[in-house]
């Protein structure tokens, strides 16, 4: 759910790139952080251990415009994707509003894609959250590399529930399909804002945004 | 669909678990034999990412000759089967999707503040473009685009669903009433009429990524620079500003050597008026403040 805050008239919405270890997710921010503007966004906030891995979150934070008087801004956090941080995972995860789970396109990373995409789950469940109505997105990344996954079988195992949601290939290092992705899950994430704040309600109904 | 796989055994024995690949199961993977796996034990498996045999069941499927290989070894110990070697074989039948499914559609036009980019990222690539669905009927709902890189010479074309459907008529009854005038206004007659107001000499309408939507300030050069400054150059006034007890801001006025001008800014639509000598006559600020008020409500989110 959007953080509105009336007295500063401004919403705020929480985008978190899931995923298993080694999968991209750091890679999606650093080059989104590359191509907004600097007036727009603020500092890409990293924690790494020495191997350069996530250790806590990316944070970059993207300021938009206003929406019915209201300034809207975007929060990007990713998770560390290895096994045993899932109680960072769980506060990052705390009021998301969507989620773009990054899959690592390597054989041999299947397991670790399916065991992190339950563990996202399990963790939005803790949330009384589902992906049957959050907006999220599937990014099959390093679609660069020599023998990967086919897209039939990611999609098999990771975009067969009933809700089918919009998938895409991409090479975060490049920039392939990076803002592709990230424009689809805002859309969905707007469109439902839309639906379920802006839009007029019946008479006597309350609007959060209006009133 | 065929009942049975049949696998490459070197590709499996390349792959044996590291602990437990003794010189005579190494020696197999150099070679070329295979077995027939049931397709009934990888099915059940696929979702997982992960496919294993237990070590007894493996030791079933050798052919005769290989099976005393995996003598020694926990009959319960799990080997895995590399999904490679099963995808060169699977039948596309046994990764169908579930039929029941429902594609996700957004229902509505909705441009992001990451469209822009997302669309320039399509090119660039030579992928196809990010474009919303096209089953899509609605007037868009929000254009929040933010710009990412310089913006383009004019003159411009409307590069936006936003900014295009801002050149409509507006046929705001409203915004009639506040210029007293019978004729349907579209967006380049609101602007012209926002010049004329009294003590102004010109009126420029930008979007908030630089573009120039329409209007004019008499130097073109002029105009390009405040398309492109002023927006961000208010964004960043406005959010200091939202740190204070001082309110939104609303306007910014720019006293010049030789010229004065104020910018507005709600939405993304920036607006930039010319002074002719001194700033605003009384009411005339409010009025311009209306206007485009007015002008994002029929035409944005």
């Amino acid at each position: 759910m959007p953080i509105i805050n009336y007295a500063r008239k401004e919403i705020q919405f929480k985008v978190v790139y899931y995923g298993p270890a080694l999968g991209g997710k750091t890679s999606n921010l650093v080059y989104i952080h590359s191509r907004i503007s600097p007036v727009h966004r603020g500092d890409l906030v990293s924690l790494a251990t020495a191997s350069d891995r996530t250790l806590f979150f990316d944070f970059l934070p993207v300021n938009a415009v206003v929406l019915n008087g209201f300034k809207t801004k975007f929060q990007l956090y990713t998770v560390p994707g290895q096994v045993i941080y899932n109680a960072t995972r769980q506060l990052v995860l705390r009021n998301v509003d969507a989620v773009v789970f990054v899959v690592n396109s390597e054989w041999d990373k299947m397991e670790k894609n399916v065991e992190s995409f339950r563990n996202l789950e399990e963790n939005l469940q803790k949330q009384n959250l589902s992906l049957d109505t959050l907006p999220y997105a599937l990014q099959f990344n390093k679609r660069d590399l020599k023998d990967i996954v086919p897209t039939d079988y990611l999609e098999y195992v990771l975009n067969n529930r009933k809700r089918r949601v919009r998938s895409f290939e991409s090479i975060a290092s490049t920039g392939l399909n990076v803002f592709a992705t990230l424009d689809s899950v805002t859309q969905l994430l707007l469109h439902k804002f839309n639906q379920e704040y802006v839009q007029p309600r019946p008479a006597g109904g309350s609007d959060p945004v209006r009133s | 669909m065929s009942s049975n796989l049949r696998l490459g055994l070197n590709s499996i024995f390349l792959n044996f678990p590291h602990d437990l690949a003794t010189p005579e199961i190494r020696e197999v993977s150099q070679t070329e034999p295979w077995i027939e796996v049931p397709l009934s034990l990888i099915q059940p498996q696929l979702a997982s990412g992960r496919i294993i045999v237990t070590t007894a069941k493996l030791r079933e499927l050798l052919p005769t000759d290989l099976k005393e290989r995996l003598n020694g070894i926990d009959p319960a110990v799990e080997i895995p089967i590399p999904l490679q070697e099963i995808f060169k074989h699977l039948p596309s039948e046994a990764i169908q999707r579930r039929q029941d499914q429902e594609i996700e559609q957004v229902p509505v036009t909705i441009a992001t503040p990451f469209t822009l980019q997302a669309r320039e990222d399509a090119a660039r690539f030579g992928s196809a473009p990010t474009k919303p669905s096209e089953l899509l009927s609605e007037p868009p709902l929000v254009e929040a685009p933010l710009a990412s890189e310089a913006p383009e010479p004019q003159p411009q074309a409307p590069e936006t669903l936003a900014e295009q459907n801002l050149l409509n008529p507006l046929s705001s009854e409203r915004l009639q009433a506040i210029f007293m005038t019978d004729k349907t206004l579209d967006l380049h007659g609101a602007i012209e009429q926002i010049g004329k107001l009294p003590g102004l000499r010109g009126c420029l309408l930008s979007h908030q990524n630089g573009r120039k939507l329409t209007g004019q300030l008499g130097d073109p050069e002029q105009e390009s620079v405040v398309s492109n400054l002023l927006p961000a150059l208010f964004q960043q006034i406005s959010d200091r500003i939202s740190e204070t007890k001082f309110g939104s801001l609303e306007t910014v006025t720019f006293y010049c050597d030789r010229q004065q001008l104020s910018t507005f800014m709600q939405g993304q639509l920036c607006l930039t008026v010319l002074h002719e000598n001194r700033p605003f006559k009384p009411g005339v600020r409010e009025k311009i403040q209306t206007v485009i008020g007015e002008i994002i409500q029929l035409n944005a989110f």
